[in-house]
């Protein structure tokens, strides 16, 4: 049985994040060098904790340690779905931006239904929307008389 | 007594009520659908308390926190699914039961020891807190500052049983708290000039998207992959619960008093958690039966099997708030999230919450009772349309939670830069899900990041920069080397098991 990569991988990942952070905290943080008690202290430090949990990562790959709960990655057919569902996510947050939550909502729960996760029932398809946008209207705007997006491009009209 | 009876007439008005009863419904459903947990049920609820006041808010989250822990055991019995980890060991008998005709009494059972150590958690809430919480107001920024690493190093060390992932999750919570403006003096950490940064990520919004985004993505994948879990339809025509008569609680008080006890403990240590507690239950419950042939039933449909981890899984909700209200330090995400709610509110959780906001902490102890009581009719009475919600496809469910997330993160600054950031945060957790990093660490370093924070450099400041500051007091001291015990025998743990791992190999 070969080496289990997870480790490697891990330990650089962090390795690598960890560094980038401890260089942010220098040059991004205004203060006066490195006191023990200034606002650079514990950014700086945990920057050092997580550069030694990664040299101990590393190790344990170098010791061909392999984690016991490890079970799943991301297979190649994940990563695309993966996209494709993060689109839909940033569309319809730019949507609820421009147009409103009560005009993209039930577009949203249609397209995302229909096309993404290919439900056939049309009563999901065209009741769940409709049903799904009014109760959180009704809950946020009449109950809580809390706010909801109301879209930039629809408060100009 | 005044505070008291403030308590009394703030959590006895019509709304209140009504929140108890929603709450504990909504936890109850999202603790019966396997996939949902009540920790997610909590952080999609906070947007709803922004326009509440504190103790209807309180009454919401922890209504939903008892309903959630005794929800989980309804799916677990009736179809051998458990609802959340924490029911897992009553699949072993409770399962069982249910296909041997049995699944009234099953439910029964579970209902009336789930109360009872709920309850009984609470007795041990109240007089415990009030002393721990009498003893922690003598302690100064060093001592809070050990205790909270103390209490940090715990949640790591036992998350998931990975040490070293565990410590690095908390550290990356701790390194996300360190994002916005220094409270101390003012200077702008990691904020690359943008505006929206000034004020950090927003503990809720990363609640949020910690635990609910990882599980749209699941179930999305899997439901485009064609690997979608199938909805439950349970014929529930002849669903009753039915209470067991005298001879079972002759038989079973001293382990339901011992279970309680030890869901107690559990509960009040922080990381540990309802599922260890279940588990250590339904052990106690094996080993403690004396008669052979009765233990030899353990596993094809034992009373017994039922009544340890559920009785011991409920007193968890109780000895879990004993280290929040007295300390102000969470024991697991649920509390987490709470603390996170009555932070919003103004509420500071911690010793000099029973001085200053007395009658808070009366309202959190009526809310509990009346909660458990309110979730002992709701599964007595409605049982048959709890378990209808199983039939809701997953995908479905997850499309109404995909909404109310971004709805949620929106509300909770009014501001879409926290959409966007809980997208961020909830894609990396997913990442984390699939490399077996756990998240809970993730949380607690980001609630606890601020007071370790806070502590450490008031106890430098008056310390004029020394560390003797933290080794000058015995009690410090103490949690120090607390620190050091807990991953260092977590680390000897971790050898021997690759020693035998590698004997293995060989």
């Amino acid at each position: 049985m070969g080496k289990s990569k997870f480790y490697l991988f891990l330990g650089l990942s962090l390795l690598a994040f960890s560094l980038i952070w401890i260089f942010l905290t220098f040059y991004t943080i205004k203060a006066n060098g490195l006191s023990a008690n200034s606002p650079r202290t514990i950014p700086f430090f945990l920057g050092i904790c997580m550069s030694i949990l990664s040299i101990v990562f590393l190790y344990q790959y170098n010791l061909g340690f392999r984690p016991k709960d490890l079970n799943q990655g991301l297979k190649k057919n994940e990563i695309k779905n993966f996209f494709s569902i993060i689109l839909f996510l940033i569309l319809y947050t730019l949507f609820l931006e421009w147009f409103g939550f009560v005009l993209s909502t039930p577009i949203f729960i249609f397209l995302l239904s229909r096309f993404l996760l290919h439900e056939k029932n049309w009563l999901v398809n065209y009741l769940l929307p409709i049903l799904l946008t009014s109760i959180i209207y009704f809950v946020f705007i009449i109950l809580l008389h809390s706010n909801l997006p109301r879209g930039t491009i629809i408060r100009l009209f | 007594m005044e505070n008291l009876l403030l308590a009394f007439q703030l959590t006895t008005t019509i709304q209140c009520l009504a929140i108890i009863v929603l709450g504990s419904f909504i936890g109850i459903i999202f603790g019966v659908i396997p996939g949902l947990t009540y920790s997610m049920a909590l952080s999609l609820m906070l947007p709803f308390t922004f326009g509440m006041g504190p103790i209807n808010a309180i009454a919401l989250l922890v209504a939903v926190f008892i309903g959630g822990a005794s929800g989980g055991s309804i799916s677990a019995i009736l179809i051998g699914v458990p609802g959340t980890p924490s029911a897992a060991a009553t699949v072993f008998d409770g399962y069982p039961m249910t296909k041997q005709g049995k699944a009234g009494l099953a439910m029964g059972i579970t209902v009336i020891v789930s109360t009872i150590g709920g309850l009984l958690s609470l007795a041990a809430m109240i007089l415990l807190t009030d002393f721990l919480a009498k003893f922690a107001i003598k302690f100064g920024p060093s001592e809070i500052f050990a205790l909270v690493l103390f209490g940090f190093s715990t949640i790591c060390g036992l998350a998931d049983n990975a040490l070293f992932r565990g410590l690095a999750a908390g550290i990356f919570g701790l390194m996300l708290m360190t994002v916005g403006i220094d409270e101390i003096e003012g200077v702008q950490r990691f904020t690359f000039g943008r505006i929206e940064m000034l004020q950090g990520i927003n503990l809720l919004v990363a609640m949020i998207g910690l635990f609910a985004v990882p599980h749209i993505f699941e179930v999305f994948i899997a439901r485009i992959n064609k690997e979608d879990k199938k909805n439950f339809n349970i014929n529930t025509s002849k669903l009753k619960t039915n209470f067991p008569d005298f001879s079972f609680y002759k038989k079973y008080f001293g382990l339901i008093m011992r279970c309680t006890g030890l869901g107690t403990i559990i509960g009040i240590i922080p990381g540990a958690g309802g599922t260890i507690a279940a588990f250590l239950g339904y052990t106690h419950a094996k080993n403690s039966e004396k008669d052979p042939i009765e233990k030899a039933k353990f596993g094809k449909g034992n009373i017994g099997g039922i009544v340890g981890p559920e009785t011991a899984n409920n007193a968890i909700t109780g000895g879990a708030m004993i280290p929040l209200l007295a300390l102000g330090i969470p024991g697991d995400p649920a509390t987490a999230i709470m603390l996170g709610a009555l932070l919003i509110h103004g509420i500071n959780p911690g010793p000099m919450l029973f001085v200053q906001n007395a009658s808070i902490v009366y309202s959190i102890y009526i809310v509990f009772f009346v909660a458990y009581i309110v979730v002992f009719f709701m599964q007595v009475q409605f049982i048959k349309q709890i378990v209808k919600c199983l039939a809701v496809k997953p995908h479905n469910m997850a499309i109404g939670i995909t909404i109310m997330i971004v709805i949620g993160a929106y509300s909770v600054r009014n501001s879409f830069f926290d959409v966007y950031v809980m997208f961020i945060i909830g894609f990396l957790g997913y990442f984390f899900n699939r490399i077996n990093i756990p998240l809970a660490p993730i949380i607690l370093g980001m609630v606890l990041g601020e007071v370790i924070e806070s502590n450490y450099r008031t106890a430098m400041a008056l310390s004029g920069g020394s560390f003797k500051i933290f080794v000058n007091s015995p009690l410090s001291l103490a949690f120090l080397f607390l620190i050091i015990l807990t991953i260092g025998l977590q680390i000897k743990k971790r050898v021997s098991e690759v020693k035998k791992q590698k004997v293995s190999l060989i």
